[in-house]
């Protein structure tokens, strides 16, 4: 049991490092190109959407804390509750960003975007199945804080979708 | 209120809207907001889109 959680660790801090260093590479390598990100109304956009999606996530946590008051049961433990309250202004943010065009960056790739995510997809989705058979997901009747993998999984779906409607919209636009 | 003139300067230049936001380091997206109304650029982006139409900064913006 000991030695699983000092792999389990040691493998959490080695993915953690190599994400930061790709991170890290991956930024400098685009501030060297001079490429942009964003332009000025998606960085606008973009603020509103982060501005809206922030006061929803506040109000998410009022109410909870006043279920959590009421002492009522619910089907998810505290740690699920949280997990999913923080997924749905996320995705308010992504899809906000979606239909106002300023989601993806002037020079960002629709179809690696959409590689990357198929990809996450896939990763949460199996993580979800193995939570689902080691009997973690569900404790008590209760879903447990276990539920962030389809929660992930769920949330890029939406986006995905998201975005593939806003294309079709953007293709129907008359640019003229 | 739709900007018409910048549209009229932009096709008598036979440029299409991806090809005017390539020009000015923005998104098509972008001008078609400013076309349609929908988006007031700074005066920097306005100054980008004059330079590429060969057009002055009233000859674009300026409401009557």
């Amino acid at each position: 049991m000991e030695g699983k959680s000092n792999a389990y660790l040691l493998g959490l801090a080695a993915g953690i490092a190599v994400g930061l260093l790709a991170w890290f590479l991956f930024r400098g390598k685009l501030r060297h190109q001079g490429k942009g990100d964003a332009d000025e109304r998606q960085l606008l956009v973009r603020g509103k959407a982060y501005q809206i999606g922030f006061f929803l996530y506040m109000a998410e946590l009022a109410v909870l804390m006043f279920l959590e008051g009421l002492k009522l049961w619910v089907p998810f433990t505290s740690g699920a509750l949280y997990v999913l309250t923080l997924l749905i202004p996320i995705g308010f943010y992504a899809v906000y960003c979606v239909f106002h065009d300023a989601y993806l960056g002037i020079h960002a790739k629709w179809k690696n975007f959409l590689a990357l995510g198929l990809f996450l997809c896939l990763i949460e989705g199996m993580s979800t199945v193995g939570s689902i058979r080691s009997g973690e997901m569900v404790v008590n009747g209760q879903l447990t804080g276990k539920c962030i993998s389809p929660g992930i999984a769920v949330l890029w779906l939406v986006i995905l979708a998201a975005l593939m409607i806003r294309r079709g919209q953007n293709a129907r636009e008359d640019q003229e | 209120m739709k900007n018409l003139r910048m549209k009229a300067a932009r096709a008598g230049l036979d440029l299409s809207q991806q090809d005017l936001a390539e020009l000015c380091g923005v998104s098509r997206q972008t001008i078609n907001a400013v076309e349609k109304g929908d988006y007031n650029p700074t005066i920097s982006l306005c100054l980008k889109i004059c330079k590429v139409l060969h057009k002055t900064l009233d000859e674009l913006f300026w409401e009557d």
